[in-house]
């Protein structure tokens, strides 16, 4: 039935429902794509009913008021009922109609039968809904929707202002917080607080302007912290809205009206597990049943899909919500301790499987549940049970720092070593406080801090020894170790280290005799005994693919790596290099990787002398996943990069430069890995023949000149300003390319120098 | 660490720089001037979506609608044709979209693919548009060196070949390229990818559902990418050259909402397109990848060419309008004479873009196919250019190539020293042109099309007024011999016949697999049992003063040249039998005056 054009605007010319009534329409932020797909819905002739679910204040009706007024041109008539004002009208006109009902999830409104009669009645008759669930009427087409996109608050160190604003969820956060602040921007000193905030609200728009409507009295960072104990102090929103749009509060009590008792106490249990928690934990507390309809009623959502085994969450505001609830209810602390109950063990059932063939998927596992073991941790230490605590912590040394979760576990340990008896939980024995100073030892020096690694694991040592204990004495000696040869002391490593592994081989330990054989060759080789250091290497090696031992392997195949390349055989460096880079990607390493990465991108520069960019991208992508652990590079290996770095500086000019370094920051984890293992493999005669053929760089000549003056490391390094380790590195560089053995020779080569 | 770096820095490049051809930071910026945009836009040539939009909509409205018709002549014959649904092709392009994010690309970043005509070119293609990169399609005709130059000057961070295609190792040829590639991140490979070590294509572009990744929801549709570059159009010249067209999705659009004629190509909707031109080149992408998602049809394609099989094709997929330049069609008449097909949708036939159609062609073609045909004249720089209404003498005598789409200026005053009195250069000022040019070897920076001449470009093409309100097109761009580093054919003509053992020469340029375009000597020799020798003949070139660059690099001998009934030499024949001649195979005439 054709309609005139006038007709049609006087039947468009009634009040929206939604909060912008009067004024020219704004567009949507971020439903581009919703809209697109929505509009094409509503042409497909086989659809007569659509509904749009969701949770609610995730814009459902604002989406459809914008699909019916671009949809006025198709249909002959569009009439909207917003069934919390109006009742379901009895017919409608005939003729090519679009009928939207804002609102079916209404208490009182049972509109499944009466939209049924509708579609039957008028056979061009298409109905648009919207609904927290599906109507499941026969013949209904979902189209669900969801949250706005966030912006990534935990990869990047410094949030960037240009690629934050244009995330959805930020951009309606800055026009509604023009609205209430015409002064406001996203500058880089708020950008962080209003990222955070808006991940921390999970994208949903209508949490979102409520807290940017807030703007007005607090700012962003203020907000932040505020928000960050509960998102249901959210409120104020315009009087002349829907009660349960006026608060986050009324919103999540709205969401969750229609649960029964029992639903709801598992929904209630569920709210304190933090998001991203697994099947098998949902399973453990008995919301298995549950499940489906929770998820239908957009109370529990599912993130991460893409990795195999799903994931879950209570959404913001429901969560805060309910959490608010249980506590005035008093039943905080049991669902609490159900929760932390079920981690530990989770944890404790876990370790044994870390160190085999399993590890791959069990550091998955508990990388994925981090939130949650962390939070169980706060509980166990709210309630004073500083033993449990401490066996949890000691128990999580391996995933953690897998995970790069470095600085945390730095603060688990020093805060169990400090609280001393009278805070109510009484001393810990002493066997556990020297594992808890032995692994803030290993997390310092992960964090690249070799120094402070030393003293925590001499304390170690010292409570070991009182304790008489052999096996744990020889692995903090051996860590120990690990330590000093970071610090630049091979000499004192290797003094700590032999008797060690001996003790450790002894004992039939064999992944920590492998971790320590690894290190040992390590100091070995950095003070030229390399064939004796390639021996243990070669043991330890065997010893990793023996017990299979991915993380192990990983760090003593770079170890290998140095070793080739020491001996000038780049293709064997290159695949110990590259199996390293994949058994690490694998398991989500975060803590080693960056060595490797630069390891790979100086081998790299070696091999291929066309691929600068690459090993700009590859520093880079170290570098950012160091900050992102707060962890700093050691200062032996700083002297390398540096240098490398003031190279590719000046061959890539400084705009290709920035470019690659860019690119390089960007990089994920497993992205830098691909991006590492994408480079070509050196051809096999690439440069192997001529180490002595490459100029000495400038540096290396001043180094050279003065070891030819008979000066030693030590007064090299007084003299040049630099770390005794870069010296050594130097000289040994320099030896290579002179194809010198000591350093008379070097003397009498440099004196051949032009 | 020291650097700190923002995507706008790029822009800050010296002229050093530039030099070397940084594209992204340079294009990032480029348009027309606002008041030429405002005006597009109020006319309903340019639109504030892109392709991307069109393609959601029909997968929302209709999923299972096919989008794409894809023949691959290599499998079994049962499952030989491909097709792809909207919804299909919807997901893929989310999927490539998400993987080429997660391999950090990203806005501007130039992602180059060299393949047949598969529907994964296809996605690709709209994946980069997802992600805001630019895409640098390949013909696959191009070999190591001229793709070394692409990637080179392109900056390339990816490159999707195929492990081995028409006997050539793409994939060994790229692995060989790499390592002197400094910027090239990932080569992808779909086929044998573990052979060469690159990532593979199935296993990492198809098979892994990155679309549900964590980040994969942030790639929002962007209607700002309307006016973005987002795809670079090379064509290959001579020697090291090539020159590079910029388009935006709107440049590309303005060939499709200008199409007002119902009774040309028009925008009916749900029409099935097939284009015999290869995938990567921008005839077919515009006119079997981007018509199709506008009118929410049907892009139909084949990666062996081959007339019988384009037919059974075309009749299987019920296509209404069909694509190819004259050559294609003249080996399709043939095939359809030998063994007629039933091509009931067949509406229309479209015959051109950089050569002309022979007469006789067009007066054969509606018969023997059903369906009228238009000759369009197109160029890389803007796409279709003009297109007859297939009513005039003129036109059918093709003396005619038709009219400029609306909205589109051509101007054909003559210059100084070009062409003679009646024809002159051929340029070109209108939404559809591209927003830059750029030419490798020959300029160091791009162009901007509307920085210069107030938006007016020089195609390269020679034309004329044919009176009518249109144009004929005289010379193509093709036609000066190495494009850039013009070779001076008729002087070369006049020094070959200096040599005593040749009657008649004609100089036409081929394209050779390895350098691109080259010169090629076509002669009649005065003595048949004694014809001139390649060598001798670049021997008694070069004696008289032509530099090496310009000697012919091949010698056909041939027993007449093919002249047209004015006794001119039919150069653009010469060509196409030039490039459908392959080394140690018999040679058949080369194609005949239209009265032989």
């Amino acid at each position: 039935m054709p309609v005139s054009q006038q007709e049609r605007e006087r039947r468009h010319d009634r009040p929206q429902a939604g909060p912008e009534r009067f004024g020219p329409r704004r567009s949507l932020v971020g439903r581009e794509t919703e809209t697109v797909v929505l509009a094409g819905r509503l042409r497909d002739p086989s659809v007569r009913l659509l509904t749009l679910t969701g949770p609610a204040g995730v814009g459902k009706s604002r989406l459809a008021a914008e699909a019916a007024a671009g949809a006025a041109d198709f249909f002959d008539e569009v009439r909207c009922v917003d069934l919390a004002r109006e009742a379901l009208p009895d017919r409608v006109p005939d003729g090519h109609v679009l009928l939207v009902l804002d609102g079916c999830d209404q208490p009182d409104v049972p509109p499944v039968a009466g939209i049924g009669e509708l579609i039957a009645s008028n056979d061009h008759l298409v109905v648009l809904a919207t609904g927290q669930e599906p109507l499941r009427v026969y013949g209904e087409r979902l189209l669900p929707v969801a949250p706005l996109p966030v912006p990534e608050t935990a990869a990047a160190a410094e949030p960037d202002v240009q690629e934050v604003q244009d995330v959805p969820s930020v951009a309606l956060f800055i026009r509604r917080a023009r609205d209430a602040d015409p002064g406001f921007a996203l500058t880089a000193e708020n950008v962080a607080a209003v990222a955070e905030i808006c991940a921390l609200l999970e994208g949903l728009p209508l949490a979102v302007e409520l807290a940017a409507g807030r703007l007005r009295l607090f700012p962003p960072h203020v907000l932040l912290t505020r928000l960050r104990h509960r998102t249901t102090i959210l409120a104020g929103g315009p009087l002349d809205a829907p009660e349960r749009h006026r608060s986050l509060t009324a919103l999540a009590r709205w969401s969750c009206r229609q649960l029964d008792p029992g639903q709801r106490a598992h929904l209630e249990q569920l709210a304190v597990f933090e998001r991203g928690f697994g099947l098998a934990m949902l399973v453990r507390v008995g919301a298995e049943d549950v499940l489906e309809t929770l998820i239908d009623k957009n109370l529990l959502t599912v993130v991460d899909q893409e990795l195999g085994e799903p994931r879950f969450a209570v959404p913001e505001p429901v969560r805060s919500f309910l959490l608010t609830e249980l506590e005035q209810a008093g039943g905080t602390d049991a669902a609490l301790d159900r929760h932390a109950s079920e981690y530990q063990r989770l944890v404790t059932a876990t370790e044994p499987r870390l160190a085999g063939t399993e590890q791959e998927k069990w550091l998955g596992v508990l990388a994925a549940e981090s939130g949650n073991i962390s939070a169980a941790l706060r509980r166990l230490r709210a309630r004073g049970d500083r033993e449990a605590v401490a066996a949890l912590v000691t128990a999580c040394r391996q995933p953690w720092l897998v995970q790069g979760r470095l600085r945390e576990g730095l603060d688990w340990c020093d805060g169990l070593a400090e609280d001393g008896p009278g805070d109510g939980g009484g001393t810990l024995p002493e066997p556990v406080r020297a594992r808890l100073v032995d692994l803030s030892g290993t997390f310092t020096a992960a964090l690249g801090d070799p120094d402070m690694a030393v003293r925590r694991h001499r304390r170690a040592l010292a409570l070991c020894k009182r304790l008489g204990d052999r096996r744990q004495g020889a692995l903090v000696t051996a860590r120990m170790g690990r330590a000093l040869l970071l610090l630049g002391d091979p000499s004192g490593a290797q003094a700590a280290l032999g008797p060690a592994l001996a003790t450790l081989e002894s004992l039939g330990a064999a992944g920590p005799a492998a971790e320590a054989g690894t290190a040992l060759a390590g100091a070995l080789r950095v003070q030229g005994e390399t064939r004796k250091g390639k021996e243990l290497l070669d043991r330890a090696l065997d010893a990793y693919r023996r017990i299979r031992d991915p993380r192990g392997l990983a760090t003593a195949l770079r170890e290998s790596a140095a070793f080739a390349e020491d001996a000038g055989d780049l293709d064997a460096a290159d695949r110990a290099l590259r199996e390293s880079l994949r058994l690490y990607d694998s398991i989500g390493e975060r803590t080693e990787l960056p060595a490797t990465l630069e390891s790979f991108a100086l081998l790299l520069l070696r091999a291929s002398p066309g691929q600068q960019p690459r090993a700009v991208r590859l520093i880079a992508a170290a570098d950012a996943l160091r900050r992102g652990f707060g962890g700093k590079v050691p200062d032996e290996r700083w002297g390398v990069l540096e240098e490398a770095l003031a190279g590719l500086r000046e061959r890539l000019h400084w705009t290709g430069f920035a470019t690659a370094w860019a690119e390089g920051l960007r990089l994920a984890p497993g992205a830098a890995v691909a991006e590492a293992l994408a480079a070509a493999v050196p051809a096999p005669h690439a440069e192997q023949e001529s180490p002595a053929a490459q100029p000495l760089t400038p540096r290396q000549v001043q180094v050279a000149m003065l070891v030819s003056e008979g000066l030693t490391n030590r007064q090299i390094a007084g003299q040049l300003g630099i770390s005794e380790w870069t010296v050594v590195n130097h000289v040994r560089q320099v030896m290579r390319r002179l194809n010198c053995t000591s350093r008379v020779q070097v003397a009498w080569s440099v004196g051949r120098w032009p | 660490m020291a650097v700190t770096v923002n995507g706008r820095t790029e822009t800050a490049a010296d002229p050093a720089e530039q030099a070397t051809g940084h594209l992204s930071g340079l294009l990032a910026a480029v348009a027309p001037p606002e008041e030429v945009a405002a005006r597009f836009r109020a006319e309903g040539w340019w639109r504030d979506e892109t392709f991307l939009y069109d393609l959601y909509r029909t997968a929302a409205t209709d999923p299972g609608r096919p989008a794409i018709v894809s023949q691959r002549i290599h499998r079994p014959a049962d499952r030989r044709t491909v097709t792809v649904s909207y919804a299909q092709l919807a997901l893929y392009v989310d999927r490539f979209a998400a993987a080429l994010d997660r391999l950090g690309i990203g806005a501007g970043d130039p992602v180059a693919f060299q393949l047949p005509s598969w529907w994964e070119a296809a996605a690709l293609t709209l994946a980069c548009l997802r992600v805001g990169a630019l895409a640098v399609p390949v013909l696959p005709t191009v070999r190591a060196h001229g793709l070394e130059r692409i990637l080179e000057g392109s900056r390339a961070r990816i490159c999707v070949v195929p492990d081995v295609w028409e006997g050539f190792p793409h994939a060994q040829a790229l692995a060989d390229l790499a390592p002197a590639l400094p910027w090239l991140r990932h080569r992808v490979v779909i086929g044998d990818a573990a052979a060469t070590g690159a990532l593979d294509f199935a296993g990492y572009f198809q098979r892994t559902p990155h679309e549900r990744g964590p980040r994969a929801r942030r790639l929002g549709l962007r209607s700002d990418r309307a006016d973005r570059i987002s795809l670079m159009i090379t064509v290959m010249s001579l020697g090291d050259a090539y020159a590079a067209a910029l388009h935006t999705p709107n440049t590309l659009y303005a060939n499709i909402s200008t199409q007002r004629d119902p009774a040309g190509p028009g925008r009916r909707p749900g029409e099935v397109f097939y284009s015999a031109l290869p995938l990567t080149s921008l005839a077919s992408l515009l006119y079997s990848v981007c018509w199709p998602l506008a009118v929410g049809g049907t892009g139909v394609y084949q990666d062996v060419w081959d007339p019988g099989s384009c037919l059974d094709l075309m009749a299987a997929a019920g296509v209404n309008q069909a694509y190819a330049a004259p050559v294609y069609w003249s080996e399709v008449l043939a095939a359809q004479q030998h063994r007629p097909r039933e091509l009931g949708a067949l509406r229309l036939l479209l015959s051109g873009g950089r050569t002309s159609t022979p007469a006789q062609l067009l007066a054969d073609l509606p018969g023997a196919l059903g369906a009228p045909v238009r000759t369009v004249w197109g160029a890389p720089e803007l796409g279709m250019g003009t297109v007859t209404r297939g009513d005039t003498p003129a036109e059918r005598n093709a003396e005619s190539d038709g009219r400029p789409l609306p909205g589109l200026e051509v101007s054909v005053v003559p210059a100084e020293g070009v062409g003679d009195a009646r024809t002159s250069q051929l340029r070109v000022r209108g939404p559809s042109v591209c927003l830059a040019t750029w030419q490798r070897g020959g300029g160091p920076a791009p162009l901007i099309t509307w920085d210069r001449d107030e938006g007016w470009l020089d195609t390269g093409d020679l034309a004329k007024a044919d009176g009518l309100g249109g144009v004929q097109v005289m010379r193509r761009a093709g036609e000066r011999l190495g494009g850039i580093f013009l070779v001076p054919v008729a002087e070369l003509e006049e020094r070959l016949l200096t040599h005593p053992r040749v009657r008649e020469a004609a100089v036409v340029g081929y394209v050779d697999p390895e350098y691109g375009e080259m010169p090629c000597a076509v002669v009649v020799p005065t003595t048949e049992a004694e014809p001139p020798g390649l060598v001798e003949l670049r021997d008694h070139l070069a004696g008289r003063g032509v530099a090496a660059a310009f000697l012919p690099t091949r010698l056909e001998l041939v027993g007449s040249l093919p002249r047209d009934d004015r006794g001119e030499l039919r150069k653009e024949g010469l060509r196409s039998w030039l490039a459908r001649i392959r080394p140690g195979v018999p040679r058949p005439v080369p194609v005949p005056a239209p009265d032989a």
